[in-house]
């Protein structure tokens, strides 16, 4: 590996070329995403009340907390925005939607 | 300086598995090092352990057999013996159990501030990667799958069954927080440089965190019996690509692609956040 590492130039060897296009539609996205509002890099801190590899729960309380926060300060409350960045960064988006489904169907089975 | 630089960074580490590989792979975490520390360790003892046993048995094979002790010797107790047999067996494994536990419990410790979270979601037989750190609503997640390169497609240079079509990028020496699960069956997220396995189950959430020390492209395969193309192919493909801002302006093509320059501001936004810089 390093012999033909050496041979190419990182670029190449690292196939920064091939990736380009690939990931254009992704970068696009995120760049209109940056325009939009400044993009602050940080994720959802660790909690001590889940502190096993186990982060299910976790992530389950945070959309939890979220929609409770919505439902008691009203839609768009600032405040409850932190834990709508949590939940986004822990649960699989698959997960969300399939939450937002059940809520919208009023089948979701948390305390709402 | 200039010395030092040809001396260690013309030095390519070790990051993929080599043919006849024998050791691990180069460590890229504190873990992966203290993963690494512990074997030699643990190899210590049984050296040890293996040199004494051998010489007991080869030379209770040599001295007492038909030829040279044709009349057997009868002794059924010896009290000095029982004891050092007991007790020094009970000691060594205290002395491989310390640093284990040490390690095991130091991988285990709770990460309070991450600098960033990917989802790595194992599916058959691909990857998916979702970072969604800096989402404004539940759909904006930048989220891309990572494919395995058919061995007929490879360019030359690239490794069988390790590349990867979209690779993972990530910041170095910063702390992320990996969540791994899976949408189908059990799969498992291993990369072995920087020293990470972890189950991926559907309806779970497994974590783990990893600090990256150097930049470099990590590889890595599904280390869980995940079906007809885990047998054949061996790597749905995980690879972690971790770079720094500085690797990226060292390299001209990188420094000019709008991902890189993405890439740059969110490590620069991770960096300057911690006391690093």
């Amino acid at each position: 590996m390093a012999k033909s590492g050496n041979a190419k130039s990182l670029s190449e060897h690292y196939l920064l070329k091939d990736a380009q296009d690939k990931l254009d539609t992704i970068t696009s996205a995120v760049t209109n995403a940056h325009k939009q509002k400044e993009i602050k890099l940080e994720t959802a801190p660790g909690d001590y009340r889940f502190p096993t590899t186990n982060q299910s729960r976790h992530c389950f309380t945070r959309y939890v907390e979220y929609h409770r926060c919505v439902a008691a300060k009203g839609d768009g409350a600032p405040e409850c925005d932190k834990f709508a960045k949590y939940y986004r960064s822990l649960c699989p988006g698959e997960w969300v939607d399939r939450w937002n489904e059940q809520r919208e169907n009023g089948t979701f089975p948390g305390p709402l | 300086m200039i010395v030092l630089e040809w001396l260690f960074l013309t030095i390519a580490p070790c990051d993929a598995a080599e043919p006849w590989q024998l050791g691990s792979q180069d460590a890229a975490t504190p873990m992966m090092q203290g993963i690494i520390d512990l074997h030699h360790d643990i190899f210590f003892f049984l050296i040890l352990i293996l040199v004494f046993v051998s010489r007991i048995l080869v030379r209770a094979l040599w001295h007492f057999q038909k030829e040279k002790n044709p009349i057997p010797q009868r002794i059924v107790h010896g009290t000095t013996i029982e004891i050092l047999r007991t007790i020094f067996p009970s000691i060594i494994p205290m002395f491989i159990a310390i640093p284990s536990f040490a390690l095991l419990y130091s991988m285990d410790e709770l990460v309070v501030n991450p600098a960033i979270t990917i989802k790595a979601i194992g599916h058959q037989w691909y990857r998916s990667y979702e970072y969604s750190d800096y989402n404004s609503s539940d759909e904006q997640s930048l989220t891309f799958d990572s494919y395995t390169i058919p061995e007929d497609d490879l360019e030359l240079g690239q490794l069988r069954l390790l590349e990867v079509d979209n690779r993972v990028v990530v910041p170095a020496k910063s702390h992320l927080r990996i969540i791994v699960t899976s949408a189908d069956v059990l799969h498992s997220w291993a990369v072995p440089s920087p020293g990470v396995k972890c189950d991926a189950v559907p309806g779970r959430l497994n974590q783990t965190s990893i600090s990256v020390q150097r930049e470099g492209v990590y590889y890595g395969q599904c280390s869980e019996i995940c079906g007809t193309n885990h047998a054949f192919m061996r790597a749905p493909g995980k690879i972690g690509r971790l770079l720094s801002p500085l690797w990226l302006s060292r390299t001209t093509q990188g420094a000019s692609h709008p991902r890189s320059k993405l890439l740059q501001r969110a490590a620069g936004a991770v960096w300057s956040r911690g006391a690093r810089q």
